[in-house]
């Protein structure tokens, strides 16, 4: 445990045990950056498989994931869809979460154990309901446009209840001066909201933003079935398409997966503190 | 928070199962209808002259890739160039012929169908139960056009998809199992490359020459565990595959008929094979791993469809830019430029007893009835145009489809820089397999055809990379098959 | 408070929860409806043939039938194969990563690194590693996709990697909450370094430990990415998870049992839930 300061001796033991570990958990990494780097054939053909990219050593798969695999569209869907997806989540999560923590309205109790129920509903378990309703209504169609594949990937994730949760807890843990302080500044509700409650609670609701977008972002089975044409993929999706589909494009394929895995992975540089207790939100509280 | 939702959401649910079972729904009196043809659809032909502008056709497809679907647009595109009434737009649903039915399925419930779908050798049932197909044969009935009546059509495909009397589809895309196998290896082994096997049992003597010559390693013969392969071994020999006379005598089929002789022989013929270390079978999931096995030379003979014929043919020449053959949906892995360091040659699809004979394979154009009849009319003027000789001709040199018409190979084949192709000589070698075709016994009927091929290809995969007794393994698909079969009957109400 | 700022009040709160309302409404409580619906009714397979009822016994056919016990048990493997393995790599790692050194901050950003990874870029991933014709291991036999036996563990493997970021953090946070007196304790006390971790140390984790555990199990239930793109459910359905098989059964015939399967899977996620509050439950003691 992180007790005294090891010897000098201890500590060399522990560097070269914390590099092994992270050899292993890199290595997967590696491998896809190897293979990413060869062309496809050789990769297919080689005899016995190398922990080393196959020469000659191709540099552009990352380029050519753009321009031969056309991964520009699909990483476009994807911003757009995360975007409109965490925006809604937050907005609708705020509201809900102030309805919950400080106004009192009848029915309350029912519509707060309503809204957690729904935890026991994900879309897993929704799925194929959900499919046939939006088929019914146009939405999942294999003629969809635009619109309507933004439509069927968005709007079943415009609420959710582990944000009101979590972010009334934040509210809730507003101390009870300041509310008073603020009634008698002759704050409206929404005034309070915006100018107190808010800003207060911006790490969790920080926290809540790089939740989202993680879930957001990596989704795959919703997506998977609620787009009916290659043309509206989003990055996962589009990583199944590349998959071993086309043999010679191998490279693009791995290439396209550190892509897809960029944005997150620049997010959990910058945002590391918030994104770790967003994700432990649950265990240690 | 524990308790309330505990209980409320079980409060819930109860609610919803209440709710559920007591509301109504639109149920039905649930009188099964049978297919006799008292009440088809009408074909109301030339009504798209009578509609101002152009009609609008959709056509679905699943299946067509590089060059195939090339000359499909072309056609299509020379169609719509050719007169200024119909414009027919061919569209890409699903990769698959399952995802095809899927999104068929589907559209459906939302009443969007397309003004044609070409579908699977194994949709024929479907399409007849499903009530949305407008039988050609209605149409040929009223068409005084000259086009609509093909006097030469195969009487084996026209068998294929007539179903108590009716011809479903109006046009197609055929074809059928061949056998491609290394000459090179062949010679080398102290066979005759001229005289490729014609039975299973030849097949597995020229696998025991070629693994004594220490050739194709990974077992001689590659196989793709689709049981398509086993219905042409079965078929070929005037068997069943399921009861009611495979599904055509007028019922439909209710249970397999898998403890017929004709059946345990092909599942004892990939037993042994893998048991003698002759076969290299590959999962039917695979996509690409057989053609491999014999580009690497792992294998020697292989059964696939004919359609292969153009892009192996490609390859052997090393002169096909596979990647721009194949698109992005399908998936042979060889690198461009890519020449085969050996000579491939293409046999009949070798049976139980001869070769040939079988079953026809490949997919069949339908027109829907939910279309307005402008659209059912102007789909019809489509098939009629594409069922043209030139664009048969077309059709088979540009793709690797086999004619269906004997005018078309006729004319095929006066053509001597065609018929003296590789493309030319192997088409015409699978088109002399399929006219021994028996029309009188043109293969099962059935409804669930997916289950089926589905639950076959687990036994084919169990016997062979498991290693389960064949017997067993029949077993055990064919009475989920035969649930299946009830179902489907049950369902079709 | 008087009577009109009530119901402003109310007014008010109703309308910022109409939102969420309508979403659980529309996404969560009417699908469950027509899951129930679709369970108790046939679809025919013709056009415009409408429904017919089946009942509660159809429902209970698909729930005591081989397809979706057989989906279930592939399901409890791929649990036992991902969750116990993912909790020891995570306390593996967070108890190797949690000391003082210099530069740990850059191996704790190493372990936690996957946390970037989603379900699908994980999968290709492993298709380095694990993929038959191409895969560095495709010769280890107990990793190997041509067998029944071994294809869902390829399969495991990848979601074990693609979690460890998430456990590593979750177990090195609930470390962090360790006093370090205690430990000195019982030090003191004589205890060696396994004593200690598993008398001191993971008592304090527990209530951590057992959170990991229903996410991963939550996240079992959802793998599906992994499946298709790794094993393709195959080789003889050996992968095919309950998800795997409710997604194949979408077409119009099919529905009735697909919803039959999906309720299933809703009532073993609300068993996993119970576990759950029951866990709460205990927690709140704990912290008193």
């Amino acid at each position: 445990m992180a007790t005294d300061a090891p010897r000098r001796g201890a500590a060399i033991g522990w560097y070269v045990l914390l590099s092994a570990l992270s050899l292993i958990v890199l290595f997967p990494v590696w491998m896809t950056i190897a293979r990413a780097l060869s062309d496809g054939s050789a990769t297919l053909f080689a005899r016995t498989p190398s922990v080393l990219p196959y020469s000659p050593i191709q540099w552009d798969a990352f380029s050519r994931a753009f321009t031969e695999g056309g991964l520009g569209r699909p990483l476009l869907v994807s911003g757009l869809v995360t975007l409109i997806i965490v925006a809604a989540q937050t907005a609708t999560a705020v509201g809900a979460a102030y309805a919950f923590a400080f106004l009192e309205f009848p029915f309350k109790r029912i519509v707060m154990v309503l809204c957690a129920a729904t935890l026991l509903l994900p879309i897993e378990v929704t799925l194929i309901a959900n499919i046939q309703t939006l088929q019914e209504v146009g939405l999942v169609s294999p003629s969809q446009g635009f619109g309507e594949a933004i439509g069927a990937l968005t709007l079943p994730f415009l609420a959710q209840a582990f944000g009101i949760f979590l972010i009334r807890q934040g509210f809730l843990g507003i101390p009870k001066d300041l509310r008073d302080a603020a009634q008698l500044d002759g704050y409206s509700d929404l005034g309070f909201l915006r100018r107190v409650a808010v800003p207060v609670t911006r790490p969790v609701i920080g926290s809540f933003v790089l939740i989202a977008f993680l879930s957001a972002y990596n989704q795959y089975v919703w997506p998977r079935f609620s787009v009916k044409t290659n043309r509206w993929d989003t990055v996962q999706l589009a990583l199944r398409r590349f998959g071993l589909d086309n043999p010679d494009q191998l490279n693009l394929g791995f290439a396209a997966a550190i892509i897809a895995a960029l944005p997150v992975l620049v997010l959990l540089l910058v945002f590391q503190k918030q994104l770790i207790r967003g994700l432990t939100a649950g265990a240690v509280k | 928070m524990a308790r309330p939702t505990k209980i409320l959401s079980a409060a819930l649910l109860a609610t919803a199962l209440l709710a559920a079972s007591c509301g109504g729904g639109d149920d039905t009196d649930g009188t099964a209808s049978g297919n006799g043809d008292s009440n088809l659809p009408t074909c109301p032909v030339d009504a798209f002259k009578k509609a101002s502008g152009r009609t609008e056709v959709v056509m679905w497809e699943g299946s067509y890739v590089g060059r195939n679907n090339a000359a499909l647009h072309a056609i299509a595109d020379a169609y719509n160039l050719s007169q200024n009434k119909v414009t027919v737009r061919v569209e890409k649903q699903g990769a698959t012929y399952d995802e095809l039915r899927r999104n068929y399925e589907q559209a459906m419930n939302g009443k969007n169908l397309p003004a044609i779908v070409a579908g699977e050798d194994t949709w024929t049932q479907f399409m007849v139960d499903s009530g949305t197909a407008l039988p050609a044969s209605q149409c040929i009935k009223v068409d005084k056009d000259p086009r609509a009546k093909m006097a030469d059509l195969l009487p084996s495909v026209a068998a294929a998809y007539t179903v108590d009397g009716v011809q479903w589809p109006g046009s197609f895309a055929v074809s059928t199992p061949v056998l491609y196998y290394n000459r090179t290896a062949f010679a080398n082994a102290g066979l005759d490359p001229d005289k490729p096997p014609a039975t299973l049992a030849e097949v597995k003597a020229a696998a025991e020459k070629l693994k004594a010559a220490k050739l194709g390693t990974s077992g001689p013969l590659v196989m793709k565990m689709d049981p398509w392969f086993i219905e042409h071994a079965v078929t070929g020999v005037g068997e069943t595959v399921v009861n009611n006379d495979n599904g055509r005598d007028g019922k439909r089929a209710t249970a397999t008929t898998f403890d017929n002789p004709a059946v345990k022989e092909t599942f004892a013929f990939l037993a042994d094979m893998k048991k003698a270390g002759l076969l290299n079978a590959v999962s039917n999931s695979k996509l690409i791993d057989h053609y491999l096995a014999v580009a690497t030379q792992g294998s020697d003979m292989l059964f696939e469809t004919s359609a292969a014929i153009t892009l192996i043919a490609g390859v052997v020449a090393g002169n096909l830019d596979l990647k721009k053959e194949l698109g992005d949906t399908v998936d042979v892995n060889i690198p461009a430029g890519f020449k085969v360091p050996f000579e491939v040659g293409v046999g009949v699809y070798p049976g139980l007893k001869a070769p040939g004979k079988g079953q026809i394979g490949g997919s069949a154009w339908y027109i829907t009835t939910t279309g307005s009849d402008a659209v059912q009319s102007a789909a019809w003027d489509f098939l009629k145009y594409f069922n043209q000789v030139d664009n048969q001709v077309k059709w088979t040199r540009e793709g690797s489809y086999l004619p269906v018409r004997d005018k078309a190979q006729q004319e095929l084949e006066a053509d001597p820089s065609w018929a003296g192709s590789l493309i030319g000589r192997w088409i015409t070698t699978a088109y002399n397999g399929m006219k021994t075709l028996n029309a009188d016994f043109p293969g099962p009927l059935i409804g669930p055809y997916d289950v089926f091929r589905e639950d076959v290809a687990q036994a084919m995969e169990s016997v062979t990379l498991q290693g389960t007794d064949p017997a067993a393994a029949l077993k055990t698909a064919g009475s989920s098959i035969t649930a299946a079969l009830k179902k489907y009957n049950d369902t079709n109400f | 408070m008087g009577k009109r700022r009530n119901v402003r009040q109310w007014a008010l709160a109703y309308a910022l929860l109409l939102p969420s309302l309508v979403v659980f409404a529309v996404f969560a409580y009417l699908p469950l409806y027509r899951l129930v619906h679709f369970s108790l009714y046939q679809q025919s397979s013709r056009l415009g043939g409408g429904e017919r009822y089946v009942g509660f016994g159809a429902v209970w056919d698909v729930l005591s039938g081989e397809r979706f016990l057989q989906g279930t048990w592939i399901t409890i493997k791929f649990l036992i194969f991902t969750v116990p393995a993912g909790i020891a790599l995570g306390v593996l790692l967070a108890m190797a990563a949690h000391r003082r050194l210099k530069g740990i901050k850059i191996f704790q950003t190493i372990f936690s690194s996957t946390v970037a990874s989603s379900v699908a870029v994980s999968s290709v991933v492993f298709l380095t590693l694990v993929n038959e014709q191409i895969g560095l291991l495709r010769n280890v036999s107990w990793l190997s996709l041509k067998s029944p036996n071994s294809a869902l563990f390829a399969a495991a493997l990848s979601s074990v990697w693609q979690n460890l970021g998430l456990t590593f953090v979750i177990v090195l946070a609930a470390l962090q909450t360790v006093p370090e007196e205690l430990l000195e304790a019982a030090h003191l006390d004589g205890y060696g370094a396994v004593r200690r971790f598993f008398r001191v140390v993971v008592p304090l984790i527990s209530p951590a430990l057992f959170f990991l555990a229903i996410v991963l199990v939550v996240y079992g239930f959802q793998a599906y990415a992994q499946i298709e793109l790794i094993t393709g459910g195959g080789p003889l359905r050996s992968t095919e998870t309950l998800l795997y098989r409710i997604t194949k059964l979408q077409k119009n015939t099919d529905l009735q049992v697909g919803a039959s399967m999906s309720l299933g899977l809703f009532g073993l996620t609300f068993l996993v839930a119970l576990v759950q509050f029951r866990l709460l439950e205990r927690r709140v003691t704990y912290g008193n």
